[in-house]
């Protein structure tokens, strides 16, 4: 691990991201697999331009995208698509949360009527998120 | 009641005992780990089967999760057999209510849950439960 600058990392410090450009938006996913992959619903965000330091552990959650983790703390890195280069991260892994902007809610078909996020934004359901 | 669970892809396993609600910590460790609050299940036992991995995350509890696919499995207080399990990993995910959100002072402005339940600050918390 070395002391270069970076915007954000894991848990335990041995994943880095150094270099990327998040989006101005944040989103919410409901969907069944980011629910059994963390418990709950997961915020994303989606950064172009990712580069990562350390040791990360994919998984191939679908036949067209791969989850990442930190093998060392488990901490949740990424969702991306094959065909993209758009990496789709935890939002808290930024050192700098100051523009967490909060403006959507995906998949909201398969959210649980056990909770919800308070206030208004645009929900997609599956359908109109593939469409 | 025993219910049971497994990660993503299937490699862990688990039975657990749970008290019978859920609740979401906003502390700032659970939501780096998993990229929202952690919403949870308390269990008064649980056992894992498979390939768990286990952070020590703090001088008094860890975190494991599955070596394969990364799933999340449980935050455990060292020293105790109490796990919290993560709701979205059981089989059966009824008749487990929302109950409780703790470190509700760490959470941030941008999100809320609808609707009112008992709150603790993490102080408040850690004085009942550590």
């Amino acid at each position: 691990m070395t002391d270069a600058p970076h915007i954000g990392g894991c848990l335990c410090g041995a994943v880095r991201l150094v270099a990327g450009t998040p989006s101005a938006h944040m989103h919410a996913c409901h969907c069944s697999i980011c629910r059994r992959h963390t418990g709950m619903s997961q915020f994303a965000m989606d950064v172009s331009g990712a580069v990562w330091e350390g040791e990360i552990e994919t998984y191939p959650s679908s036949d067209f995208a791969e989850r990442a983790f930190c093998p060392k703390c488990g901490t949740t890195l990424y969702y991306r698509m094959w065909e993209s280069d758009v990496h789709s991260i935890n939002p808290f892994l930024l050192r700098d949360r100051s523009r967490l902007n909060f403006d959507s809610e995906i998949f909201i078909d398969f959210k649980p009527d056990t909770y919800a996020f308070a206030g208004n934004r645009p929900r997609r359901t599956e359908a109109e998120v593939l469409a | 009641m025993t219910r049971t669970g497994k990660c993503l892809c299937g490699a862990v396993t688990f039975t657990a005992e749970p008290f019978g609600t859920s609740q979401a910590c906003h502390c700032d460790m659970c939501r780096t780990w998993g990229g929202g609050p952690y919403m949870a299940v308390p269990c008064e036992t649980a056992s894992f089967e498979g390939p768990v991995q286990r952070y020590r995350s703090s001088d008094f509890a860890e975190r494991g999760f599955c070596g394969t696919c990364g799933t999340h499995l449980f935050f455990h207080m060292l020293g105790g057999e109490r796990h919290g399990i993560p709701i979205g990993i059981f089989d059966d995910q009824s008749d487990l209510p929302f109950k409780g959100e703790i470190y509700i002072d760490e959470k941030p402005d941008f999100y809320a849950f609808e609707g009112e339940r008992k709150c603790l600050t993490g102080a408040e918390f850690e004085a009942r439960f550590r």
